[in-house]
């Protein structure tokens, strides 16, 4: 038995190796990816990309640069996948041989800030443009705060990811809330699920999405400070302000009010699966609202395909009910970075490539693979975008047009923070020592994680100034 | 003299019956054990011929109730799948041949010769085996990028040549051939590179299988290393290249990324289902004595 069965087993790999083969060659016609490693034709300068992104995004990407190389005769793009971002960044600053170090990188906004303190890692897109050259200056303002240094390009993103809540539009609308009004606290939220659940509305009040990153999101959207340089626009922090009255009440009124909401049942059990608990629940009418961000919206749609309703996307709520900052949301997802190679011909293909990415047909097609909102209101009217929008994410227009206008001065939660994994982390940990134990004093655990990002923070500077 | 037989017979029946119930609940526990170990690959394969949708649908059943291949259809267009495994039994035949050369030598020395510092010697080999290999990546990394062996397969395999845990192996079978065995082929003029590969070699083959499959689990399942010194896609092993299924911080559907994995985790069950029994017999070699 267990020789017939190692034989089929084997014969099954036999046949899928068989099966599989080479990668298919590129088709006729526009959006055929040409695959990694495709040989560079003689006469053009490579652009190396290392990228992070894997499966539909990355064979958009792919196709973006098949398109690019065709239409131009001095550069070639050749696409890499070198593992998750962290793992990029870890082989870029142990690469030593210039001659082996890409072009063109791909980075999250969770990491700008770590690649723009790591000296002599990035060229800055202000090498190559200024802030009023078209291709920056079409961004939307989050955008620039958190894809510019100092007000400089730096990075560029190749769409506007945005996290929030998607709402079950038609409870909301039959308990008579208006979601947009209500869900822009944490008290606002524990008041709607509140009356959503105890009116018999919908079973139960908001699944949340248990990273570590909400926190600084929802300081961020009240336009609060937790670091000393203007939350990454200017300079390299020295000092967490954490325990200041203004964060910390903030961040009381964040942990409270969710604690709350789960001791009094308006709220999934936090550390629900999102993916295998939150999404089923929001998807088969269980609960009211999912926290997610808007790249998750196909995944969202998918859940209640069997028993469609109309969905709404509410941007990131604020930790208090001081109210919205002014700047407009924060932004985050991820864009391209100029690698300093070494190859300044290279890198100028670079940036080029990323200025082709910015053009209408290849900005609609990695908006639409990625879920993220284009880069610009000109994108956003595009003909294919709005098919997509008609057909199939209509709640892509309100959320489109509520962070339209946000600055460059936006609170943004992540660039030129170079402790961002630390942050992360320990909010995360705030999270789970405030939700597992009623009794846990709220403001001595705030207090405790600006200890522990101080210390992290001072670390950091001893070890990098 | 009957009721004495009576008793016996009685007192035997009791005693079958307990042994019955004994093996009945130790079979029923195997059983449960087993069923445990296996639900995650069962749920996997299950999962990976759905869509989202059906998985919302109808939850965490087994049985899919509208399959798909499409997402293995997406692995074999998309990815060097053929290429990414041939990568990787290579990788593992030159680690495997370096673990038996390496390995062997060692240990011999360990257990034939009698020299000072021969415990210290085997005892840094132990101790080596508790730093992480990940503490050592990043300059390792930078060692082989010096020599220009990225994207070589010298590069991939050079820091698993040697192990720690082959050396474990070997000189943990050695000392239990009988010292006799090697005098005897000293009386008849055998050296000792002769004797250990005309003698020693050939009767060390199954805890060769047990390496061998030590080996084939650890580099088919290596991430990090192979990942840092190759960029060509024509040098990456299969873990790298089925993360390619992934989306990064994009929400994928569950069913491509177990699709993946199920087309990676083949070769290992393979492995595993053909040569179990050295496995075992290499987790237990050395612990009894005699």
């Amino acid at each position: 038995m267990k020789k017939f069965l190692a034989m089929l087993l084997a014969l099954v790999m036999v046949l899928s190796l068989v099966a599989c083969g080479q990668k298919q060659p590129s088709g006729e016609g526009e959006g055929e990816g040409e695959g990694e490693g495709s040989a560079v034709p003689a006469g053009r300068v490579e652009v190396l990309m290392w990228s992070a992104a894997g499966g539909s995004v990355a064979a958009e990407i792919e196709a973006a640069a098949a398109r690019f190389n065709e239409k131009q005769d001095k550069y070639w793009v050749t696409y890499t996948y070198q593992g998750n971002y962290t793992e990029v960044y870890t082989k870029l600053t142990t690469t030593i041989n210039e001659k082996d170090l890409p072009a063109l990188g791909i980075v999250s906004t969770e990491l700008v800030g770590t690649y723009a303190l790591t000296p002599g890692l990035i060229a800055p897109m202000s090498d190559y443009c200024k802030a009023t050259d078209e291709v920056w200056a079409k961004l939307n303002g989050n955008l620039k705060a958190i894809w510019g240094n100092n007000g400089e390009p730096f990075c560029y993103p190749y769409g506007n990811s945005f996290y929030g809540s998607f709402v079950n539009a038609d409870v909301f609308a039959a308990a008579g809330i208006d979601p947009y009004e209500a869900l822009t606290s944490t008290k606002g939220i524990y008041e709607a699920m509140k009356k959503i659940v105890d009116g018999g509305y919908c079973e139960g009040g908001i699944g949340l999405d248990s990273w570590g990153g909400f926190v600084w999101y929802a300081l961020a959207a009240n336009g609060i400070m937790f670091m000393n340089n203007d939350n990454g626009r200017s300079g390299i922090p020295t000092e967490i302000l954490i325990d200041t009255p203004e964060v910390s009440n903030a961040l009381y009124d964040y942990m409270y009010y969710f604690r709350k909401m789960q001791e009094e049942g308006y709220m999934m059990t936090y550390g629900a699966v999102w993916g295998d608990e939150v999404l089923p629940a929001f998807g088969g009418g269980k609960i009211a609202v999912a926290t997610g961000s808007i790249a998750a919206s196909t995944r969202i749609l998918n859940a209640m395909a069997e028993a469609p309703f109309n969905v709404a996307w509410v941007p990131h709520w604020s930790a208090s009910d001081l109210g919205h900052a002014p700047e407009g949301y924060a932004s985050s997802g991820t864009g391209f970075c100029i690698v300093d190679n070494g190859n300044e011909e290279a890198m100028q293909g670079a940036y080029e490539f990323i200025c082709y990415t910015s053009e209408e047909e290849n900005a609609v097609n990695l908006s639409m693979a990625t879920g993220y909102l284009p880069l610009s209101e000109d994108i956003f009217l595009s003909d294919t975008y709005q098919d997509y929008v008609k057909n199939t994410f209509p709640a892509a227009e309100k959320a489109f047009y509520l962070q339209q206008n946000a600055s460059p001065e936006a609170k943004h939660a992540n660039a030129l923070n170079p402790i961002n994994n630390a942050c992360q982390s320990a909010s995360a940990e705030l999270w789970s020592a405030v939700m597992a134990d009623p009794t846990l004093d709220i403001k001595q655990a705030i207090l405790d994680m600006d200890t522990k990002l101080q210390a992290e923070l001072d670390l950091w500077l001893t070890t990098n100034t | 003299m009957s009721s004495n037989n009576t008793s016996l017979a009685v007192r035997k029946s009791k005693e079958r019956t307990k042994r019955r119930l004994k093996s009945i609940l130790s079979f029923a526990f195997k059983v449960a054990l087993g069923i445990v170990m296996i639900f995650p690959i069962v749920i996997m394969i299950s999962w990976s011929i759905r869509s989202d949708v059906e998985l919302v649908k109808y939850g965490a059943s087994i049985i899919p109730h509208d399959p798909t291949f499409r997402f293995y259809a997406w692995c074999f267009e998309n990815l060097n799948l053929g290429r990414y495994i041939l990568n990787s039994f290579i990788q593992f035949f030159i680690v495997f041949a370096g673990h038996v050369i390496t390995a062997s030598l060692t240990a011999y020395a360990l257990v034939f010769f009698k020299f000072k510092g021969a415990g210290l010697v085997f005892g840094m080999v132990i101790l080596a085996q508790s730093i992480p290999g990940d503490v050592n990546v990043v300059a390792n990394y930078i060692t082989v990028q010096r020599l220009g062996l990225v994207d070589t397969f010298f590069g991939l395999t050079i820091t698993s040549i040697v192990g720690g845990m082959a050396i474990f192996m070997m000189r943990q079978f050695y000392l239990t051939v009988p010292r006799e065995l090697k005098e005897a082929s000293e009386i008849d003029g055998c050296g000792d590179i002769r004797f250990l590969m005309r003698i020693l070699m050939p009767i060390s083959v199954p805890t060769y299988a047990s390496l061998c499959i030590y080996d084939f689990i650890g580099v088919y399942n290596s991430w990090l290393w192979p990942l840092m010194v190759t960029n060509d896609d024509n040098m990456r092993t299969v873990q790298i290249g089925l993360a390619r299924a992934l989306n990064g911080d994009v929400y994928d559907e569950y069913g491509l990324v177990l699709a993946a994995s199920t087309v990676a985790i083949i070769p290992t069950i393979i492995v595993f289902v053909i040569a179990q029994e050295y496995l075992i017999r290499g987790m237990v070699s050395g612990s009894v004595k005699g």
